[in-house]
């Protein structure tokens, strides 16, 4: 069990809290007078009541009415509104401190208890007390209505619980009318003593030999729990007749002041003045649990009404807390969920039927009672299930058989159990614990024998560990998240997140979403970081949709992101729930009652937002046409994200249409919107992005409409118009607007017209300074006449020159639009404007059934064999012509590349997987062999075919199965063999391949037969591995590698072979033949062990026949390899014979240290800088001379053809 | 008349316990009860023709007759005289057999449409729709329409045709790749677990290989290859073809040479699929390797 804080307050001693029924809030009733309410799920103080004079001590909410009363040292009761957060009126009637306040919870009373030794009953829609229960001879610590029954419990420092029946109470009060006159006289009577005889005192529970502080009713069986001054907890139970003490719980070290039932678990939950929340074992009476405080005494402890929360009030403030999580453990594969229900027992939810099954065992009897579950981890292959669970000391962990059918809640048998945190299946057959005291993560083998142990980083504190791919792990640490792979034993990749708690991948395993409390962060499958958010209501849980959007929920939404960042709310949820799948509109999820509910969810805003992100207009248009997705939300989103144009498929309002086109930059569609709305403001707008774009014709006619004529007459001016702009002068001057004509004068350079105008105004000075500047001698004399002066008494400024400003238009046709490129219309444009009927919007929508994260995983079972196994190193060959009596020893190099082969896709028909793939494999697969051949001789220059033929209908016949008819005189039923046999999308669909392994297992096999010196039959063999390798498909990088690695090293090998082979059929009397071939032999790339049986033939042919330094250099080589043993003992010795000679007999065609490589052909040197010719497929090297010559090594191709490279990568 | 226990012996290629099942039902003259006795009867001894003066039987005769190569007029003839649909079933089997897919599936389609309600041999008349239509694989989807038509309009069919309308619909989801690690391999493992015998056992092997189970499907074959099965004499002969062919398709899957066991499969068997194919893409493959060389 643990305790998980939820809120904490911080203020003075705290005395009473109440939870609201449905809101996250919570009173405080504080010792300082004033009562608080809080947030307790934001951690917000919303409102200080202070109406107390002393300390407040009861408080309670109504469980349906927007009030809470309140009581305290000043003897009253107040009723409080939550509307308008004040004091509805004041219940007087105690004589001294009241210690609690209570509602009823159907009828409209009231509750409480008082130091005046009574308790009283109060009606609070008529404000009257209607009872006054007393009896109890000391201060009343607390009394309470039982939650179904008429009857009160009370705790008194009288030392005893009493039991009251107030039934009489209810009759009379609640049904009035069936009382007689003479009844309801005596009642009010009654009323007036007090009461008396409507509550009577049904049991006095003595036992306690201190005061008792609080007594409460269990919420179903007739219990009662008290708690005392004599620091005991005591259950009473009760009959109709009588009641009597169970048992007690001892265990507080001081006053034991507030005791509850946990209203859905048999637990006691008490608080003391020692300090400490107490957790009891209803029906053993034992401890449980128990946390303490530092310095702080518990006063109150009280169980939230609906919720699974507590709270506790001590001298410093009040704590919100959960006992153990109601998160209940599941784990997705495939379409299946398993998961731990309530009960624990362990259940599955079928995705596709929709159902959940009978459970298949119960978990009860794993770790402790009380304590959930942390996680759970299933391996399909074994149908089993891995439990992590923790006592109160260390985690603990349980490896748990499932049984084939779900048939009850049965025990599970053959349990294993041990001690170790966050056990994960990484593979079929194993798994991995962390030692947390050893801070090593062991991998362990379904017997639970550890067979490797790797030491974890201890930069910060390993929270947790999940799945993290095959063979692979996530460490969630403190303060970073790190990718570690198993099998080789390091890590892959880290990034720095602090207290990331839960996981989630993509159903393409790509992306993970790691949350910790308020914060996702999405990273791809290397840890990078994609994005990041931050959430302030709790993060619970979060699933990703088959398009890779990913769904989460806090404490009381579901909401989306998308891989950029933008997220929103999907739906507001009254119960928080734990995602775990998602698809389509329906969103699966567990509750805390440990059942799968099924959400349905309007995924259209965040696939509208994806298909936008993801350029998918069709997509978008389909959504735009198909649902009616408006809001100011979106069309500011689509502003936002820089779609206007699309935004504006959406709205209506002119304004906000021509907003929207401006920003689009769509003048026609904001022309037409601002012909609708006609104001200045907007048509300014429009003349501004007109000019922008230089369509002069609209800024023309926005001028005109807005009669700018100064602004047309400039418009005119700069686009050449001159037409237009005399015209401008006529309306300028029919207008009799001076300044204007004046500017338009000067636009025209019609000095004559300007001249009479200062004329016409008055102004003769400056009509004759114009008339003498354009030469105008008469005019100017007319002037000189009209004002009555000579030109001598004029004087001119002495720069007055011939007007030159003006220059002659160079244009001669008025410019109508300024010569921009023309935009291509967007999608949506054309989409509208019917240009694209022929958009496939069907086709662009598929519903991809996803692949799940943990199918990958069945793939993987070659990872964790455990068989790492060495070739079985035993040396070189026999070699019956020289017996140097030498033997091997040294280990080979293991091929021991095991391979993680990811399903990718696959499937169905055949014309899809060619569509899907135009590899020769798929094609071969798919029957094309014609276009399959086509291709291998473009790609690799193959021309001889025949050697591939069994291969070719191998692949054919590997991809499909047959089943017998009905009646069997029917053909076979064909059924073919996917990639992957879940995949359902027809894009991704493409047949079985075998993968690597085959190519890896025939390396081998080669190996063994070049090591039993069977060397045609070894030739053969890696001959089968390049037509593997030709017509291979992989899926993956480090696969491709692999298979080109394999093909050169089948290469080196029948190249070696060859020319050992040729050796071996020489005369015995062609020595330097036999000597060059065998140095030769050696400088294939063979395997050490290998290469060591080379260099020991060349060394001893070299040795026989005296050449010593040959053979001394091939000594030299081999010792390099085989160190020690009898085979390096002989070796050192030809070496020290050779030494000693230091001659060559013979004279050999081979130089240890120039470089050259061998032709296949003439098996002798290709020098550097010698013309050579390569053959497309193998990569071998030949003399030019051998161009266009079938390729010796794989005899299926050209050498030297063109060729475009081998593809085998899908 | 129960036929219960016919049907799910005939169907899961018991032929020995189902004919034993129609004889304990004793003499009737319902087509039905003729047809599997029929049917048991040559699925057992090929050879030897079935002898009856029902109209059915004279059907069947010349159905037989077929089989051995006979023309398809005269059982035209008869089948045309005597409409019903088991003898409209066995004219479009034999139809198929003879490789006139078409004019097989128009048979059964036209012989489906005139039914009014779900008459003696209708079903029977689906699942056989249903393996023609996947035998091509570019109509293999309209089979699981014909399936659905008819179980949409005939929601309730007696309980022992479950077993005729689980198997169409496992040929159908088989053929076009759907649920192969879902109901449809849970059929064929729960086939198992009932009735164990080589033709449930092979649905499995193939579901199996379908997933690429390679041990799962490896240990099938070993069980089919075990005394108990093989001493099945009948069953045996009848299935061992297609044990041999997926077997090539296990080996192949595991990049293993299989020409060996295509031989011994192209000797027992030259019209399976598989040989069919072979036969076919080797031709391919000769003007392949003429025309590179």
């Amino acid at each position: 069990m643990k305790m998980l804080t939820k809120f904490e307050s911080k203020s003075t001693r705290a005395k009473g809290l109440a939870f609201h029924p449905s809101r996250p809030w919570v009173l405080v009733a504080l010792f300082s007078s004033s009562i608080q309410l809080w947030d307790y799920r934001m951690g917000t103080l919303l409102h200080k009541f202070e109406d107390h004079e002393g300390p407040v001590r009861g408080i309670d909410f109504h469980p349906t009415q927007p009030l809470f009363a309140s009581a305290g040292d000043d003897y009253t009761i107040k009723v409080w509104s939550l509307d308008t957060k004040k004091c509805l009126f004041t219940l007087n009637g105690h004589l001294d401190y009241v210690r609690t306040v209570f509602f009823h919870r159907e009828l409209p009373w009231i509750i409480s208890a008082s130091d005046d030794n009574t308790i009283r009953i109060w009606n609070w829609q008529n404000r009257k007390e209607i009872a006054c229960l007393a009896g109890h001879s000391h201060f009343v610590m607390c009394a309470d209505f039982h939650p179904t029954e008429d009857l009160v419990v009370s705790a008194s420092l009288d030392e005893t619980v009493r039991v009251w029946d107030i039934s009489g109470l209810r009759k009379r009060h609640s049904a009035p009318g069936s009382f007689s006159l003479e009844e309801q006289m005596m009642a009010q009577q009654n009323l007036l003593e007090g009461g008396f005889g409507d509550c009577v005192v049904k049991f006095i529970l003595e036992g306690h030999s201190r005061g008792v502080n609080w007594a409460s009713f269990h919420p179903t069986l007739p219990l009662i729990v008290s708690g005392g001054d004599d620091r005991q907890v005591k259950l009473w139970r009760m009959s109709s007749t009588k009641a009597w003490e169970v048992d007690t719980c001892r265990g507080h070290t001081n006053n034991v002041d507030s005791v509850i039932f946990h209203p859905h678990q048999n637990l006691i939950i008490s608080v003391g003045e020692d300090k400490t929340i107490r957790v009891w074992d209803l029906d053993k009476r034992t401890p449980v649990k128990q946390f303490k405080r530092e310095n702080d005494r518990f006063w109150l402890a009280r169980a939230h009404p609906n919720i699974n929360l507590f709270g506790a009030a001590h001298d410093s403030g009040i704590m919100v807390f959960k006992l153990d999580r109601e998160r209940p453990c599941s784990f997705l594969n495939q379409n299946q969920l398993i998961f731990v229900n309530k009960e624990k027992q362990v259940q599955t939810f079928d995705y596709h039927k929709k159902v959940a099954s009978l459970p298949y065992v119960s978990l009860k009897k794993i770790g402790h009672t009380w304590n959930a579950f942390k996680s759970i981890s299933y391996n399909p292959s074994q149908h089993s299930l891995l439990v992590n669970c923790a006592d109160n000391q260390s985690d603990r962990f349980a490896l748990c058989p499932l049984p084939k059918q779900p048939t009850g809640a049965i025990e599970p048998t053959a349990v294993l159990e041990d001690s170790g945190s966050f056990a994960t299946f990484v593979a079929r057959n194993r798994f991995v614990v962390y030692n947390s005291s050893s801070l090593a993560l062991e991998v362990r083998g379904l017997d639970n024998k550890v067979t490797k142990s790797i030491k974890i980083e201890n930069d910060s504190t390993v929270k947790d560990i999940v799945y993290g791919g095959p063979g692979s792990v996530l460490i969630l640490k403190t303060k970073t998240v790190v990718l570690f792979d198993v099998q080789q034993a390091r890590k892959m990749a880290e990034v720095p997140l602090k207290n990331v708690k839960y996981v989630s991948w993509s159903l393409d395993g790509q992306y993970i979403a790691l949350m910790s409390k308020h914060t996702i962060t999405i990273v791809n499958k290397n840890l990078e970081v994609v994005t990041s958010m931050h959430e302030t209501i709790r993060i619970k849980s979060a699933a990703w949709d088959e398009s890779g959007v990913l769904i989460y929920s806090t404490l009381n939404h579901i909401k989306y992101t998308l891989l950029n960042g933008d997220n929103g709310i999907i739906k507001t949820l009254e119960n928080t729930l734990y995602i775990n799948k998602v698809h389509g509109k329906f969103v699966y999820a567990l509750n805390r009652e440990g059942e799968v509910e099924i959400v349905t969810i309007d995924p259209t805003e965040y696939r509208f937002k994806r298909a936008l992100v993801n350029k998918n207009f069709p997509e978008v248009l389909r959504i735009i046409q198909n649902s009616n997705l408006v809001g100011q939300n979106i069309i500011s989103y689509l502003q936002k994200s820089g779609f206007p144009d699309i935004a504006l498929q959406f709205v209506q309002d002119p304004q906000t249409r021509f907003d929207l086109a401006l920003e689009h930059g769509d003048l026609k569609v904001a022309f037409e919107e601002a012909q609708k709305l006609d104001g200045a403001a907007v048509w300014e707008q429009l003349g501004k992005a007109a000019v922008q774009q230089g369509n002069i014709d609209l800024v023309e006619l926005v001028y005109q409409t807005q009669k700018n004529f100064d602004k047309l007459s400039f418009l005119y001016l700069i686009s050449g118009d001159l037409s237009k702009l005399s015209k401008m002068e006529s309306i300028a001057e029919h207008r009799g607007d001076i300044s204007s004509l004046i500017l338009n004068t000067i636009y025209n350079n019609s000095a004559e017209k300007r001249g009479k105008i200062f004329a016409q105004g008055g102004s003769l000075p400056l009509a004759y300074a114009i008339a003498k500047s354009n030469n105008q001698e008469s005019r100017a004399a007319e002037i000189l006449d009209e004002a009555g002066i000579n030109e001598e008494d004029v004087s001119l400024p002495s720069d007055l020159s011939l007007s030159t400003h003006y220059k002659a238009p160079l244009v001669s046709e008025p410019i109508k639009q300024w010569p921009l490129e023309e935009a291509e219309p967007s999608f949506f444009e054309k989409a509208l404007s019917g240009g694209m009927e022929n958009i496939a919007i069907e086709d662009a929508v598929e519903d991809p059934e996803p692949h799940s994260a943990s199918n990958i995983m069945d793939s993987e079972q070659t990872a964790f064999s455990g068989d790492e196994e060495l070739l079985d190193d035993d040396g070189g060959w026999d070699m019956d012509e020289e017996d140097l009596g030498l033997e091997d020893d040294a280990p080979e190099a293991h091929l021991s590349d095991e391979v993680v082969s990811k399903p990718v896709t696959d499937d169905s028909e055949v014309t899809q997987w060619t569509k899907n793939s135009k590899l020769p494999y798929v094609l071969i697969a798919s029957g094309a062999f014609e276009a399959a051949a086509q291709a291998l001789n473009k790609q690799a220059g193959l021309v001889n075919f025949e050697p591939l033929r069994p291969r070719f209908h191998e692949i054919y016949e590997s991809c499909r199965t047959y089943m017998a008819a009905t009646p069997t005189e029917l053909p076979s039923i064909t059924g073919l063999i996917r990639a992957d046999a879940e995949e359902e999308e027809r894009g991704k669909l493409l047949p079985f391949v075998a993968g690597i392994d085959v190519v890896t297992s025939k390396v081998n096999e080669g190996f063994r037969l070049f090591k039993a010196n069977k060397l045609e039959l070894a030739v053969e063999a890696f001959r089968d591995v390049i037509y593997t390798i030709t017509l291979l498909a992989v899926d993956n990088e480090e696969d491709e590698t692999l298979a080109r690695k394999s093909l050169v090293k089948a290469r080196e090998y029948i190249l070696g072979i060859l020319i050992e082979l040729t050796r071996r059929s020489l005369p015995s009397d062609d020595v330097k033949r036999n000597l060059e071939l065998a140095s030769y032999f050696t400088t294939a790339k063979l395997l050490p062990p290998h290469r060591s049986t080379a260099l020991q033939v060349a060394m001893s042919q070299s040795f026989k026949h005296k050449n010593f330094i040959q053979a001394s250099y091939f000594a030299g080589e081999f010792l390099k390899i085989v160190t020690t043993g009898p085979r390096a003992d002989q070796a050192q010795k030809v070496k020290d014979r050779a030494d000693l000679m230091a001659s060559d007999a013979i004279e050999v065609d081979f130089d240890p240290f120039a470089e050259f490589s061998i032709c296949a052909s003439s098996y002798t040197p290709i020098y550097k800088d010698t013309p050579a010719v390569t053959d497309p497929l193998t990569g071998t090297k030949y003399h030019s001379s051998e161009k266009g010559k079938l390729d010796a090594i794989a005899a299926v191709s050209k050498i030297g053809s063109p060729a475009s490279g081998l593809r085998i990568l899908l | 008349m129960d036929l219960f226990s016919v049907k799910q012996q005939y169907y899961t290629g018991n032929f020995k316990e189902a004919l034993s099942n129609v004889e304990k039902l004793g003499s009737s003259d319902s087509a039905a009860v003729e047809f599997y006795k029929a049917k048991c009867l040559q699925a057992l001894n090929p050879s030897e023709s079935y002898k009856s003066q029902t109209p059915l039987g004279l059907v069947f005769q010349a159905y037989s007759a077929t089989l051995e190569g006979g023309d398809l007029g005269k059982l035209e003839e008869l089948v045309d005289k005597h409409k019903s649909l088991f003898a409209l079933n066995l004219w479009a089997t034999a139809q198929a057999t003879q490789g006139e897919l078409e004019s097989a599936l128009q048979t059964c389609i036209d012989a489906l449409a005139s039914i009014g309600d779900l008459g003696m041999g209708a079903t029977e008349l689906v699942l056989l729709a249903v393996q023609i239509s996947v035998l091509e694989p570019q109509r293999a989807s309209s089979a699981s329409m014909i399936l659905q038509n008819f179980l949409a309009a005939h929601e309730e069919y007696p309980n022992e045709d479950e077993i005729i309308v689980n198997l169409a619909e496992s040929y159908a989801n088989f053929a076009l790749g759907r649920e192969i690690s879902g109901s449809n391999f849970y059929f064929y493992e729960e086939l198992c677990q009932t009735l164990p015998c080589w033709k449930s056992q092979l649905g499995l092997l193939s579901l199996h290989l379908q997933q690429k189970n390679i041990p799962e499907a490896q240990a099938i074959v070993d069980l089919l290859e075990s005394d108990f099965y093989q001493d099945q004499n009948q069953s045996a002969k009848l299935y061992t073809p297609e044990l041999i062919a997926n077997k090539i398709t296990l080996a192949a899957m595991q990049g293993e040479h299989v020409s060996e066991l295509r031989d011994q499969l192209l000797r027992s068997n030259p019209k399976h699929q598989l040989c069919q194919k072979y036969t076919a893409n080797n031709a391919k493959f000769d003007e392949i390797v003429a025309k590179y060389a």
